[in-house]
C-alpha cells in the first residue's frame, strides 16, 4: 500500500450490502475496514486484532442470537478506548437511549450520508488517537515517578527528571533550575534536548524570568518567545529553533527551590491534563531533589569529618 | 423528605409544570429522597452555585432556556454531579444530542413510578463512582507526597498506614518486616488496632498467608477462610475483622514486607484499587529504602562524631 491507513474500523452489519457500501467509502478515504456479520464474527476478530473503532447496527437477526449492544458490551471491557458508533435501519429513542447509556459517540440512522460519516469517522479516530498518546505520556511519567524516588543521587534524579519530562511531553527540551543557596541566582543543573551553546548563552536574571513566579507560585507561558520582551535572550532561542516556553515552579512546601522548564519547536497547545500532570511531577520533583540533597549533605560531612579524622591522626588535631 | 434520617440523595427538578414536580416528588420522596423543584432553567442554576445537589432531572421543553441548556451547563461546571433529561416529546435526535452533551439518561414521558426510580438509581450510581475515582486520585496524589516527604524511617512508617487508612476507608493497617533468616514477620509500625491484638505473638511467616510472599501479589483472606489461611484466627474475630488484604512491600522483586489493611465488614477491593494499592505499597518500600540508607551515613557520622576531640 503506497498510502499510510488512517485507522482500523470494525463493521458489524447483518446486510452484505450496508457492509459493502461502509467498506467502499471507508476505504476510499484510507481505513483499514474488516467488515463482519455477526457479533459472533466481529468478536472473534476482536480478540485477534487491535482496531480504533466499531460501527454496528444495533439489531442484528443472526442465529448467534447477539444484537450490537452485546457486541458493544463485550468490546469496550476488552478495551475501554474503542470508539463506538450505531448506525442503524431501525432508529427509536430506546434505542438510541441505550447505545449511548453503553458509551457510543453517536447514533446515525440508515440511509448513510458518506460526508457526515466521514466527518464523524475522522474525528473519533483523532480522538482517540489522542487519548493513546496521553497514555503513553501517563506511563512514561508513572515510570519517571518511580524513577526519581529511587534514587538519592542528586545529579542522577535532576537528569532522569529533564529526560523523562522532555519524552514525556513529546517536547523539544526540558531544564530544571535550582536557586542557589542564596536564593538570588537560579542556576541550570539539568538539561535536555537542547545545546551546549543555548545553554552557556549567558547568565539568567532571576529577576526577569522568574519575577512572576516568585511572587505567585504560578506558571509561566510564553507562547512565542520572538514577541515576548519578558525573554532575556530571544535571537539564541530563535536560532535554537525554540517557539514556545513554559515554566513550571518547584515548589518545597510552598517554597520555592528551582524551575521546571519546557520547550517546543512549533506552537503547542498544553491542555488541563498537561498541566495536571506537570504540576503532579514537579511536586515530586522537588520532595526527590530535597531528599537527595539532604543524603548528599549528610554523606559530604561524614566524608570531611573522616578526612579531618585522617589529617588528625597522621598530624595531631589543630 | 422522608420522616427520618438523612436523604438518600439531593435531586432538583426541572419543569414548568407544578403537577410534574408533584408526581415526581411525591415517587423520588417515598423512597427517602429529597426532593427540590424549579420552574427555569437559570433558576437552577442558580441553585446550584449555593446548593450541592447529587442529580438534577431536568425537561427539555422549558419557556426561556431549553433543558438542553441546563444539561450543557451542568456537564461542564459540576463534573461531580449528575443530570438526567425527561421529555413528553420524546424524539431520536433529542436523546442522542442529549446524551453527547452528558445526560446520563434520558426518560420519555409519562413514564412509570418503577421507570422513574430506576433511572434516578442507575444515574446516582455512576455518579457516585465518578466521585470516588477522582476522591481516590486525589487522597492517592497526597499520599503519595507525604511518604516521600521524609527521610525518617519512623515517620514513613506511621505515613504510609494512615494514608493506606484512608485512601482505603479501612479499620486499620500495619506493616510487617520480614525476618529473612527465622522467616517471621515482625510488626514495625500499625494504626488503628489495639494493643492485645497487635501483642498476639510471633507471626510466622510461613503460616501467616504465606501465599503473598510467593506470589509477591495482593492476597485477600475473608472472614469465613480465617481458620486455614491465618495464624491468628481467633484474636482477629476478638479485634472484630472480618477481612484482611495483604500486599507485599516490593522493589524489583524484593520482599521486604507486608503492608496489611484490615476491615470491619467483608471488603472487597477493585481492579483499579488493587493497582493503586500495589503502587503505592512500593513507592512506600523506596522511601523506607532511602530512609534506611540516610539512616545509616547519618549513623556513621555520628560514630566518627565521638572521635572528634573537644
Amino acid at each position: 500500500m503506497t498510502t499510510e491507513i488512517k485507522g482500523k474500523i470494525l463493521v458489524l452489519d447483518g446486510e452484505p450490502q450496508v457492509l459493502n457500501e461502509l467498506t467502499r467509502i471507508l476505504d476510499a478515504d484510507h481505513y483499514q475496514v474488516s467488515p463482519c456479520l455477526t457479533g459472533k464474527e466481529a468478536l472473534a476478530l476482536f480478540k485477534e486484532k487491535d482496531f480504533d473503532l466499531l460501527i454496528t447496527e444495533w439489531r442484528l437477526d443472526a442465529q448467534d442470537g447477539l444484537d450490537g449492544f452485546q457486541v458493544m458490551e463485550s468490546v469496550g471491557r476488552l478495551d475501554p478506548t474503542l470508539a463506538l458508533v450505531v448506525l442503524t435501519a431501525f432508529p427509536d429513542v430506546d434505542s438510541a437511549v441505550k447505545a449511548m447509556r453503553l458509551g457510543a459517540k453517536d447514533y446515525l440512522k440508515k440511509p448513510l450520508v458518506p460526508e457526515q460519516l466521514l466527518a464523524l469517522v475522522g474525528k473519533l479516530i483523532e480522538d482517540r488517537q489522542a487519548l493513546l498518546s496521553r497514555r503513553e505520556g501517563q506511563a512514561v511519567f508513572e515510570e519517571l515517578k518511580r524513577r526519581i524516588s529511587s534514587s538519592l543521587n542528586l545529579q542522577e534524579v535532576l537528569d532522569l527528571i529533564a529526560a523523562g519530562v522532555a519524552k514525556g511531553m513529546g517536547v523539544k527540551g526540558c531544564t530544571i533550575s535550582l536557586l542557589d543557596k542564596k536564593r538570588d541566582q537560579l542556576k541550570v543543573v539539568a538539561y535536555q534536548g537542547l545545546t551546549q551553546k543555548y545553554m552557556e548563552k549567558g547568565p539568567i536574571d532571576p529577576a526577569r524570568s522568574l519575577s512572576g513566579m516568585v511572587q505567585s507560585g504560578q506558571d509561566l507561558f510564553i507562547s512565542d518567545v520572538t514577541k515576548d520582551n519578558r525573554v532575556q535572550y530571544p535571537e539564541e532561542a530563535r536560532e535554537e529553533g525554540i517557539k514556545s516556553i513554559l515554566s513550571v515552579p518547584l515548589l518545597l512546601k510552598q517554597e520555592l527551590i528551582g524551575a521546571l522548564r519546557i520547550y517546543t519547536a512549533t506552537a503547542q497547545h498544553f491542555s488541563p491534563e498537561d498541566f495536571k500532570f506537570l504540576h503532579s511531577l514537579a511536586d515530586q520533583a522537588a520532595l526527590a531533589i530535597e531528599n537527595a540533597r539532604s543524603y548528599e549533605d549528610m554523606k559530604n560531612k561524614y566524608e570531611a569529618l573522616r578526612g579531618d579524622l585522617v589529617d588528625y591522626f597522621e598530624d595531631g588535631w589543630t | 423528605m422522608s420522616a427520618q434520617g438523612k436523604p438518600k440523595a439531593m435531586i432538583l427538578v426541572i419543569d414548568d409544570e407544578m403537577i410534574v414536580h408533584q408526581s415526581i416528588s411525591r415517587i423520588l420522596e417515598a423512597e427517602a429522597y429529597q426532593v427540590d423543584g424549579v420552574l427555569r432553567v437559570d433558576e437552577a442554576l442558580e441553585r446550584l452555585k449555593k446548593t450541592p445537589y447529587d442529580l438534577v432531572l431536568t425537561d427539555l421543553m422549558i419557556p426561556e432556556k431549553s433543558g438542553m441548556e441546563a444539561v450543557k451547563a451542568i456537564a461542564r461546571d459540576y463534573p461531580d454531579m449528575g443530570v438526567v433529561m425527561f421529555t413528553g416529546f420524546p424524539t431520536v435526535d433529542s436523546a442522542v444530542e442529549s446524551m453527547k452533551l452528558g445526560s446520563l439518561d434520558y426518560l420519555p414521558k409519562p413514564f412509570t413510578p418503577d421507570e422513574l426510580l430506576a433511572v434516578v438509581e442507575r444515574s446516582l450510581e455512576r455518579i457516585h463512582k465518578i466521585r470516588r475515582e477522582r476522591e481516590l486520585e486525589d487522597l492517592y496524589a497526597e499520599a503519595e507526597k507525604a511518604i516521600q516527604s521524609s527521610l525518617e524511617l519512623k515517620e514513613i512508617l506511621n505515613s504510609i498506614n494512615e494514608n493506606v487508612v484512608r485512601l482505603f476507608k479501612v479499620k486499620g493497617s500495619s506493616l510487617l518486616m520480614l525476618n529473612k533468616k527465622n522467616q517471621t514477620l515482625q510488626l514495625a509500625s500499625s494504626t488503628g488496632l489495639s494493643e492485645g491484638y497487635l501483642q498476639k505473638g510471633i507471626i510466622d511467616a510461613t503460616k501467616s498467608v504465606p501465599e503473598v510472599l510467593k506470589s509477591g501479589e495482593p492476597v485477600m483472606v475473608q472472614a469465613d477462610q480465617f481458620e486455614s489461611r491465618l495464624q491468628y484466627p481467633e484474636e482477629a474475630r476478638r479485634e472484630g475483622i472480618f477481612s484482611i488484604l495483604s500486599c507485599p512491600l516490593k522493589v524489583q522483586d524484593k520482599i521486604s514486607g507486608i503492608l496489611r489493611l484490615y476491615s470491619p465488614q467483608s471488603r472487597s477491593f477493585s481492579g483499579e484499587e488493587l493497582d493503586l494499592l500495589r503502587k503505592f505499597a512500593e513507592q512506600g518500600a523506596r522511601a523506607m529504602e532511602n530512609a534506611l540508607a540516610y539512616g545509616k551515613v547519618r549513623d556513621d557520622l555520628e560514630a566518627l562524631q565521638k572521635y572528634v576531640p573537644e
